[in-house]
């Protein structure tokens, strides 16, 4: 699956990436984020985890990819 | 007057002569000291090297923190606040703790601070870091696929244990709230920070086998039908479980928090506003603090692993980080009731302080937790109760063994054991004296001493948790002179405690069925007032008889 939307980086906890999708969705991304991208608008590709976290700051979405959009 | 009316509620108070500085993370000791014009400057602890954090008295500390603030190579100066009480706890950073002075965790030191109560923390792992030295950690357990160890590897977790067991007055770092209790760490989430809800409901499976009374979840996400089954399960065996209600910043708290019977916990900042990241919603129970780093030094600082090997000391802020601070506290009122679950919640609940709308609302739930107050209502309302019934009954005895004017004073004797033996010396905690393990034992209820002693559940077993201590007394020391009415009147106040959790449940005797355990309960309290009727009768016999010419 792909999602668009704003990367943004969460102080909570350890800290979290999210990604702010276009329709105002908060996505916790796990896996590999390019943290130059930070604040960039972007396309997340990856899957929905089954998974709870430590960042509770939306449901979780494991990357296999972030590039600009 | 202000400062000493502070010392006496054993407050924190601002210490008006020492600042403390923080360098750029790699100033010497000797640049720090010429920088900042301070040749007296120490580092706070050998360990706030790494960070290069000074501290240093001067004459006007207004003066020094504009001076200093204003130089390049300082990120901070400010006053340090520290508890003045007495200088407990010592650990050095304590002063910015200002989360555990809002909830009041010295109340929580001064009964026992969570001894012989275990929390499982469910989470990244925990790592012993140097200021977890004196914690008890039991052995852990992993879930996680592909990390065999309970080690943390992202610094959550061993974060959390802080609050709720860090070291204290320990002469390093920072404290906690329920020092004595012992963390039960179970790994379910991978050092990434998340984990998928098998391991999480196998870790909670784990923690009920394991003896954990309280469970604390720092994670969330959505609902989960093998968490809720295994959240239930926990539930049924007396756990208490406190989770984070979520950081979304919006309405809605996510699962497992928003299970039933859940104690969701929301966050508050240093000004006791609502966190801004802080999820909220309808099952939050209540609040705690988890920190608001838009405010100076307004995170929790907990030590935790710094991610290439060493530790440091970091302020986090989260849910995550609220949530220790009631699990912590739950600890703390469960050894002080001697494992009552019902009780602990209620005083969690019914002493919270009050924020937002009156009354429950969803932002606060209850209110923000208030250890402090929960500790007076547990000693004045309820021990002091005891005290008095203890009292009463041992009155009640002495007027069985005559009332003589010459045994006056033995009758104040007896009914001074009855009430102390029933109550505790109950009014200890409310004093402003540091906190010690004697102290503690002596403001409990004779028949919880072993809860203090003794790992949950063994020391409610049907041996310890009987009249057979009171008979053995009875019949070694009742004969005494000067002892058999201290014994009459111990015995008297502790079937007054056993009579008291017969009736109003809350202590089950280990491994007994809940009926079972009244029953036990009710029989011995029965045959405890036997061995008082009976020490003081003998009182009274040998009365008699060195009364005849």
């Amino acid at each position: 699956m792909t999602w668009t939307g704003r990367l943004e980086r969460r102080d909570i906890g350890t800290g979290a990436w999210v990604l702010v999708t276009d329709q105002g969705e908060q996505l916790q991304l796990v896996g590999p984020v390019p943290p130059e991208l930070r604040g960039r608008a972007v396309v997340v590709e990856g899957a929905t985890a089954d998974a709870l976290g430590a960042a509770m700051v939306g449901p979780i979405v494991q990357v296999k990819r972030v590039r600009p959009a | 007057m202000l400062p000493t009316l502070a010392l006496l509620v054993a407050g924190p108070l601002a210490h008006a002569d020492v600042v403390v500085v923080d360098f750029v993370d790699g100033t010497s000791l000797d640049e720090a000291r010429v920088r900042a014009d301070l040749p007296a400057l120490e580092w706070v602890h050998p360990l706030s090297a790494d960070e290069s954090l000074g501290m240093a008295e001067v004459s006007d500390v207004d003066e020094a923190i504009a001076r200093i603030s204003a130089l390049p190579g300082v990120e901070s100066a400010e006053r340090t606040i520290r508890m003045e009480a007495l200088g407990y706890p010592d650990d050095p950073l304590y002063g910015r703790q200002w989360n555990l002075a809002a909830i009041g965790a010295p109340a929580g030191w001064r009964v026992g601070g969570g001894a012989g109560v275990t929390v499982a923390v469910i989470d990244t792992g925990v790592s012993r870091v140097a200021d977890l030295a004196d914690t008890e950690l039991l052995d852990g357990a992993s879930f996680v696929a592909g990390e065999p160890g309970w080690s943390d590897g992202n610094g959550h977790g061993t974060h959390v244990a802080g609050t709720i067991a860090q070291s204290t007055d320990n002469g390093i770092g920072v404290a906690g709230v329920a020092p004595h209790a012992r963390v039960l760490p179970i790994k379910a989430l991978s050092a990434q920070g998340f984990g998928m809800s098998p391991w999480i409901a196998s870790a909670i499976d784990e923690a009920a086998d394991r003896g954990a009374q309280v469970i604390n979840l720092s994670l969330g996400g959505s609902y989960s039908k093998v968490i809720a089954t295994a959240v239930e399960k926990a539930q049924d065996r007396g756990v208490l479980v406190i989770a984070a209600a979520g950081n979304s910043g919006r309405e809605g708290v996510g699962y497992p928090a928003a299970l039933p019977g859940v104690l969701a916990v929301s966050a508050v900042g240093p000004d006791d506003a609502l966190a801004p990241y802080s999820s909220w919603g309808a099952q939050v129970g209540i609040s705690a603090p988890g920190g608001d780093k838009r405010k100076t030094d307004g995170g929790i600082l907990q030590d935790t692993v710094d991610g290439e090997g060493g530790h440091a000391f970091k302020e986090l802020q989260g849910t995550s980080m609220a949530s220790p601070h009631v699990a912590g506290a739950a600890a703390v009122l469960l050894s002080a009731t001697g494992g009552d679950v019902a009780r602990t919640r209620a005083l969690l609940e019914g002493t919270a302080r009050d924020l937002g709308p009156a009354g429950p609302d969803p932002r606060f739930g209850h209110g923000r937790l208030d250890l402090a107050a929960a500790v007076r209502r547990l000693v004045v309302q309820q021990q002091g109760i005891l005290f008095g019934l203890g009292g009463a009954a041992a009155l009640l005895l002495a007027g069985l063994g005559g009332t003589a004017a010459t045994r006056r004073s033995r009758t104040l004797v007896t009914v001074a054991a009855g009430a102390i033996a029933a109550g505790g010396l109950f009014f200890l905690p409310l004093l402003p004296l540091p906190p010690s393990p004697v102290t503690a034992l002596l403001s409990r209820p004779i028949a919880l001493w072993p809860a203090a002693l003794l790992p949950d559940p063994y020391w409610r077993n049907p041996l310890l948790l009987s009249a057979a201590l009171p008979f053995l007394a009875t019949f070694v020391l009742g004969p005494t002179r000067s002892l058999g009415p201290v014994v009459a009147g111990l015995c008297a106040g502790v079937a007054v405690s056993f009579g008291h959790a017969a009736v109003m449940g809350g202590l089950v005797v280990w491994p007994l069925p809940a009926a079972a355990s009244t029953a036990w309960l009710a029989l011995n309290a029965v045959l405890t007032a036997l061995c008082a009727i009976a020490a003081i009768g003998v009182a009274r016999l040998r009365d008699k008889e060195e009364a005849r010419p």
